[in-house]
């Protein structure tokens, strides 16, 4: 399933959907949400996903994420299929694997931001100091090292969004998965993150993929899909056979 | 430390604290049903001390021999001091202390009248019921049918009061007779002795024979012979005052016996307060499990971040477990300190030596750790197995 990219280097997929089928019983209705998505993601890949409303993106998301299991299809993440996993190996998986983003930042109230930043490290069972220094660094990549102590109720919404990217990046996560990051945030502060995630993607080769109703924040995306009918469509292909990372506008 | 016990321990804190009104709630339930099962424990564990110390100071091995009302009609019966002393020719018992009683009133002049009781003792007496003496010399045999007596320490102040200083050697007027004092008693406290030493006079049994109104012997203090079984004693000493006064009631006593029952007695007790503490646990413990079950509907969406930030089911499970056990062992302390104080206050009140009975404090503390457990286990293991999408959605 490896391409060659314009380098000539091993751009190796990350996920693979195979047919992914999701739908919901309410009551005797059964809505069929996602009706056979198909789609692989390379790693260095920024990838957008727009849709209307109730169109199934975070459905995608959960799905992509391991919080949800689809219906009916395969998924592969980093090769493993993921279907036959119990749950505490998807917990294990989730927390090496997968970094989320969320619009409304889902920090944790009670948590100093370098804690916040520190909680899938805590999970991932390293000593405290560690986690803390490993945090602080993490804080610092993402611009907000000044604030590490300050609680999310002290924190400007563009200065958590900063904070909840931190955290989804400090475990070095192999695909970050941001619902309407910039949702939450004015124009001015929604482009800052953007452009963040632009710079993780070109210097770090960070792999992600974002649900926007922004056109804007779509157009910084390499990759631009759609859902329409429970169906995913890419906008325009990658260019040539492989594509190259990080070039977003 | 790993920073998730670290951490979980910080939560479960803060969340408690986080919710006062229902957290405080709980708290006074275990803390009512911990402090009180420590108080109750406590205060039956030093009453029961005390008693035994009371025994102790005796000595296990002395038997109280009294002789009771009889037949229908009633009436004190009593045998005769050689009858009495006839109760050591038993292999069982190695001394015997018979005495008479006479109640007198103790006249000082231009002071108010003393009630006194007079005793009427053989030179054993002493020994049987561990007197000392502070000055001067016991009863003994060789005064027989003489007028000389011992006081006991309260009488000894009332005269001392009137100005004498030697009271050995002085003579005192009580009930008609004239007795030279040769002896003061060391201040005793009563203990387990029927008699009040300390308000006492003690004369040659010989000479109350003559003197007393009724002269005959009602109360015996006697020491098992080593080695011997005290219900066998018991059986013995009833079976040899019926056979020379048929008819006579005779209740025996001894310390092995008394503190046999007192046992009894706290077994019952323990039942008792460990119903009631049952029953103020259970209330607690149900107040425990509701700020949990509260908690964890309430913190949904934590529960979501934190899954989909790679907790496991039980991690979710422990800190929910950790912040129960937090909130019971918060209680049990608070109960403990409370059962403590409590306990403190009704030694100050009763006079008995205040101690922290350990064992109290651990069962304490013990089980106010486990019906955190028990209590949380539910309220966990719910928010372990919430869905995670459900519980991102939150609300
Ligand atoms: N647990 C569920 N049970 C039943 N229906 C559900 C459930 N979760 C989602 N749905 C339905 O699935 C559809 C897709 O929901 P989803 O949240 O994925 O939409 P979305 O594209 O993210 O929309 P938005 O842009 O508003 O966030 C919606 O119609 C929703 O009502
Ligand atoms: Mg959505």
């Amino acid at each position: 399933m490896d391409q060659k990219d314009n380098e000539g280097q091993e751009a190796s997929v990350i996920l693979s959907l195979v047919d992914v089928r999701k739908s919901y019983a309410t009551g005797p209705v059964v809505a069929e949400i996602l009706r056979g998505v198909r789609l692989d993601v390379y790693r260095g890949d920024l990838l957008s996903i727009m849709g209307p409303s109730g169109c199934g993106k975070s459905t995608l998301m959960n799905i992509l994420g391991l919080l949800d299991q689809p219906t009916s299809g395969s998924f592969f993440l980093n090769g493993r299929e993921i279907g036959a996993m119990d749950d505490d190996e998807l917990s294990a998986l989730r927390n090496a694997s997968i970094g989320f983003v969320f619009q409304s930042f889902h920090l944790l109230p009670r948590l100093t931001a370098w804690e916040n930043v520190a909680v899938p490290l805590v999970y991932r069972g390293l000593a405290s100091a560690t986690a803390q220094r490993r945090a602080l660094k993490q804080l610092d990549k993402v611009g907000i090292g000044a604030r590490a102590n300050h609680r999310p109720d002290q924190l400007s919404g563009g200065q958590r969004q900063r904070v909840a990217i931190a955290r989804a990046l400090v475990g070095e996560p192999d695909i970050l998965l941001a619902d309407e990051p910039t949702g939450a945030l004015d124009a001015e502060t929604s482009d800052e993150i953007m452009q963040l995630f632009a710079r993780l993607n070109a210097e770090e080769r960070l792999t992600g993929i974002i649900i926007t109703h922004d056109r804007e924040v779509a157009r910084q995306c390499a990759r631009r899909t759609r859902i329409s009918d429970g169906v995913l469509s890419e906008a325009e292909p990658p260019r040539g056979a492989g594509h190259a990372p990080g070039t977003g506008d | 430390m790993l920073a998730l016990a670290q951490a979980n321990l910080k939560e479960a804190a803060s969340s408690l604290l986080a919710a006062k009104q229902r957290t405080l709630l709980a708290l006074v339930g275990i803390a009512i049903g911990i402090g009180s099962v420590i108080a109750m424990i406590s205060v039956g564990v030093i009453a029961r001390d005390e008693a035994l110390r009371q025994f102790q100071e005796l000595g296990t091995d002395i038997l109280t021999i009294t002789f009771q009302h009889s037949g229908p009609a009633g009436g004190l019966s009593a045998v005769t001091p050689d009858e009495a002393l006839g109760v050591t020719r038993l292999a069982a018992i190695a001394a015997a202390a018979p005495y008479a009683v006479s109640y007198a009133q103790f006249a000082l002049p231009g002071r108010e009248a003393k009630d006194v009781m007079l005793l009427g003792a053989t030179a054993t007496l002493p020994d049987l019921n561990k007197l000392k003496i502070e000055t001067g010399r016991h009863i003994s045999d060789l005064d027989l049918r003489r007028y000389f007596c011992v006081i006991g320490s309260e009488v000894a102040a009332a005269l001392r009061a009137t100005g004498i200083q030697r009271l050995v050697g002085e003579a005192i007027e009580v009930a008609g007779s004239v007795y030279t004092i040769v002896g003061v008693l060391r201040r005793t406290p009563k203990g387990m002795r029927d008699f009040d030493v300390n308000h006492s006079i003690i004369v040659p049994l010989s000479t109350a024979q003559r003197v007393f109104r009724q002269p005959e012997i009602h109360s015996i203090t006697a020491r098992l012979s080593p080695g011997t079984y005290h219900v066998t004693a018991e059986l013995k000493v009833g079976d040899y005052f019926r056979r020379i006064s048929p008819g006579i009631e005779v209740r025996v006593r001894s310390a092995e016996h008394l503190i046999e029952q007192m046992h009894k007695q706290m077994r019952l007790f323990a039942l008792l307060l460990g119903s009631v503490g049952g029953i103020s646990l259970l209330v607690g413990g149900i107040g425990v499990m509701n700020v949990m079950l509260v908690s964890v509907s309430e913190r949904r969406r934590e529960i979501g971040i934190r899954r989909a930030l790679g907790a496991r089911r039980m991690d979710i499970q422990s800190q929910f477990l950790i912040e129960s056990v937090v909130l019971s062992l918060a209680a049990g302390v608070i109960g403990v300190g409370a059962g403590v104080g409590v306990t403190w206050a009704i030694c100050q009140f009763t006079d008995w030596a205040f101690r922290i009975s350990m064992l109290a404090v651990g069962l304490g503390v013990g089980v106010a750790s486990a019906a955190g457990v028990f209590f949380g286990f539910y309220p966990a293991y719910r928010a372990a197995r919430l869905d995670p999408v459900t519980a991102l959605r939150g609300s």
